[in-house]
């Protein structure tokens, strides 16, 4: 097979895979998301050290699970089933704590440390200055390569 | 008696240390020689193993003078537990912190050569840290303080270790790998003393960081197999704090064991590596000061007992220390930059650092932050696993895409043309299999990427393996085990990295597919169960001798046949009021079948009723891992053998 028809069936294989793959999921409806199971996984189970309603084998996070349950049934919102547990249990029952207040730096520390870091590593780079061309490098690499 | 030899095992071992310090710094200064150092080591040796021994002895014979004998023993408790017992509480398990750390200290006095200034160095940091171990057994965390009053039985062994024999396995291998991180810490700050800017501190630390890795991995992997068959709950990873700190330091010695490759090949990255070195080892500290000081159960209480400040303070000790030393010292030993192109095996390199350097931070701040929040506002917050998933998440999978190129990619620079006729034979097969998992039925958005991901990673390698045997000249099965023997190191991590595939799609499917159902059964009593049916037999309760057992035996079936017997159990321990729930577990090709006890009584019986799939896959790529691990420094060392017998055969 000669390199440019292997290219080619590579393509079309990888394309039409991928396309099928993502034809499917996008126009997949059967939108399986327990919503009380997620709101259960995002609330910590009051009695516990940090187990969530939803892992918590423990009765009041029984009572709790139901509870949600009956919440959405009523045609609760999210924020509203928040607000209705952290005006029970305060901030804390939030596993996944709100961007408010000083509870900010724990939203913005991971992008600013991927930010920093992406700097820097660029910097590194733009601080060289280069010998040798690009497509010459390129033929030695290639070079080498056919050798090891 | 016991006690007293136990103590003085203790200063012996904490005299020596000092020595080792004076000792190990005129060595590295020159004015003596490294055969002094001998002594002080072994006496640390010798110190540890009395210590370890006398308390070990103290448990066997049930003297329950000793405090530590008589919270964590009592006559009836099992052999087997009662050797454990030695490490599985706090004064104890540092005993073995510091048996451990001296089994290092000879290891690294062996490795020494004749006028070795670096080593000796090295051995003198580490005497600092054996130190600090030891001043604490002799003080805030004695284990052979005595009892005026000496009781006749003890409290018995800790339920939790009584539960499962894991407990006593799984924290000596996390261990094993925290200090093994002392040995490449210390020679970092050795060569950062001496401004020694040659990459000898990493060459001779390689083979420790790997075991020490490699036992990290074996101990978290453990952690995490014990928190699901024993715990109950139904999972193996809760981004629990203590869960955490030994995610941590694996983090950043993952991200170093990636960096040391580079600059062993390409010498760059020096002060970075010495950062990341400095960082896992104060993260093992944090780790250990977060476990066994109490900070987690409150902010407030870990001031106590003198513990858990002396860690803080020796945390704070490393960091300024480390960190200052090398402010000061890093343009010293500092590589130029020599990287060439961002499109090349270091650019890929440097993207899995700079992944897992943000991975770590991520989880740091996500652990501390509650904690130090609390201590300076008194605002409670709970940061859990919606929070840490959200980002764990999409660095895992960039760190997966990373982990797939990483090895087809060429160093310096990676031409295009080059690079896709590399790529695209795993690419066709990664899209090929995912379409058909796709086509199968599997949704949810991250399942199918990690699936696609899993597939590009582990056809790049077999691709990788599959030209070289055949690129030799022997017949093509012995040509692919010798690849292994011929280069253990690129292959045991090539073995690690398929390990990671299969690990997370067994991560992803128990996550995305697993499911609870909460039944309760009269006796004799039939529910169908997700495609099975679950019949109550009826209770069962016996007693052993550290315990009673109480029951409930199931049968699982699928049709008419019989599939097995599962016995959830609540086991009751004398010293405990709480009972402590063990699953039963089924493990199937498809999917684990996975019962937990709820309540029981003689009307009949409350369940949680789980299934996961796909989890033998998740243990056995965490096993793997292992393997790879383990198998880049055993081959190394039977490598280096079997040449030496060779050069030996020759002359």
């Amino acid at each position: 097979m000669s390199e440019r028809l292997r290219t080619l069936t590579a393509l079309i294989v990888i394309g039409a895979s991928l396309l099928f793959s993502v034809v499917v999921l996008a126009t997949d409806s059967t939108g399986t998301n327990d919503r009380v199971h997620s709101l259960a996984e995002r609330l910590k189970c009051p009695i516990c050290t940090s187990e969530s309603v939803a892992d918590s084998p423990s009765q009041v996070a029984r009572d709790l699970y139901d509870l949600i349950g009956e919440q959405v049934a009523d045609g609760w919102t999210d924020d509203e089933i928040f607000e209705f547990f952290v005006a029970t249990y305060g901030e804390e029952v939030l596993l996944d704590p709100r961007a408010r207040g000083t509870r900010i730096v724990l939203w913005l520390a991971p992008v600013v440390a991927l930010a920093i870091g992406g700097a820097v590593i660029a910097g590194r780079r733009a601080g060289q200055h280069r010998e040798i061309s690009d497509a010459d490098r390129a033929r030695i690499t290639a070079a080498l390569e056919e050798e090891g | 008696m016991i006690a007293t030899v136990g103590y003085a095992g203790i200063l012996v071992a904490g005299a020596s240390a000092i020595g080792l310090v004076v000792q190990g710094a005129r060595a590295f200064s020159g004015r003596i020689g490294t055969d002094r150092l001998r002594l002080p080591a072994w006496g640390i040796a010798v110190g540890a193993i009395m210590a370890m021994g006398a308390l070990e002895l103290a448990l066997l014979t049930d003297d329950f003078s000793i405090e530590y004998v008589a919270r964590n023993h009592s006559r009836d408790t099992p052999l087997i537990f009662t050797i454990a017992s030695a490490w599985a509480s706090l004064e104890g398990s540092i005993v073995l912190w510091g048996l451990i750390l001296s089994g290092f200290v000879i290891a690294v006095l062996r490795s020494l050569e004749a006028d070795d200034r670096s080593g000796s160095g090295a051995l003198a940091v580490i005497g600092l840290v054996a130190l600090f171990f030891f001043g604490l057994m002799a003080t805030a965390a004695n284990p052979f303080s005595t009892l005026d009053i000496v009781p006749l039985d003890g409290s018995g062994a800790n339920p939790l270790l009584q539960n499962h024999i894991l407990m006593a396995i799984h924290p000596p291998m996390l261990y094993l790998g925290y200090i093994g991180l002392t040995v490449p810490f210390a020679f970092a700050i050795s060569a950062l003393v001496a401004g020694d800017g040659s990459t000898s501190w990493l060459q001779r630390t390689r083979r420790w960081t790997l075991i020490a890795w490699t036992f990290l991995t074996l101990g978290i992997v453990l952690g995490a197999w014990w928190s699901y068959e024993v715990l109950g709950w139904g999972g193996y990873w809760a981004w629990d704090p203590v869960e955490n700190a030994s995610l941590l330091p694996w983090l950043t010695a993952t991200a170093f064991v990636h960096s040391s490759i580079v600059q062993r090949r390409r010498g760059m990255l020096q002060a970075w590596n010495m950062a990341l070195v400095i960082s896992t080892f104060a993260l093992t500290i944090l780790g250990t000061f977060l476990t066994r000081s109490g900070v987690i159960a409150s902010v407030h209480s870990f001031t106590q007992s003198a513990i858990g400040p002396a860690l803080l303070v020796f945390l704070v000790v490393i960091l300024v220390g480390s960190f200052g030393l090398f402010a000061l010292r890093a343009h010293l030993v500092a590589s130029p930059p020599r990287l060439d192109s961002l499109a090349s095996r270091e650019g890929v390199f440097l993207l899995n650092n700079l992944l897992l350097a943000v991975f770590a931070f991520v989880v740091l701040i996500g652990t501390i932050y509650p904690l130090i929040l609390e201590a300076f506002s008194g605002d409670r917050v709970s940061v859990g696993a919606p929070w840490f998933d959200r980002a764990a998440i999409p660095l895992s999978l960039v760190l997966l895409l990373a982990m797939g190129l990483g090895p087809l990619t060429p160093y310096r620079f990676a031409a295009p043309d080059l690079m896709w006729r590399r790529i695209r034979g795993p690419l066709q097969t990664a899209s090929i299999l995912t379409a058909a998992a796709v086509l199968g039925g599997v949704r949810p958005i991250t399942v199918v990427i990690t699936i696609w991901l899993a597939a590009f990673i582990v056809s790049g390698i077999a691709g990788l393996a599959h030209q070289r045997a055949q690129a030799a000249n022997t017949p093509y099965p012995r040509a692919l085990g010798s690849l292994f023997r011929a280069d253990p190191g690129f292959w045991g991590g090539m073995v690690a990295h398929v390990g990671v595939a299969l690990l997370a799609i067994g991560i992803a499917f128990s996550g995305s597919f697993g499911a609870r159902q909460t039944i309760g059964f009269e006796p004799g009593e039939s529910a169908p169960f997700g495609g099975y049916t679950l019949t109550y037999e009826g209770p069962t309760q016996r007693d052993e001798p550290n315990r009673r057992v109480i029951g409930a035996l199931f049968t699982l079936s699928r049709g008419d046949t019989v599939l097995g017997t599962l016995e959830p159990r609540l086991n009751q321990y004398p010293n405990q009021v709480q009972a402590i729930p063990t699953p039963s577990v089924r493990t199937g090709l498809r999917e684990d079948v996975y019962l937990s006890l709820v309540r029981i009584d003689s009307d009949g019986v409350t369940i949680d009723a789980f299934r996961f799939p796909l989890m033998w896959l998740l243990w056995s790529g965490a096993l793997l891992i292992v393997i790879g691990g383990g198998w880049s420094f055993v081959g190394r060392k039977r490598r280096r053998e079997l040449s030496a017998a060779k050069a030996a055969t020759v002359v």
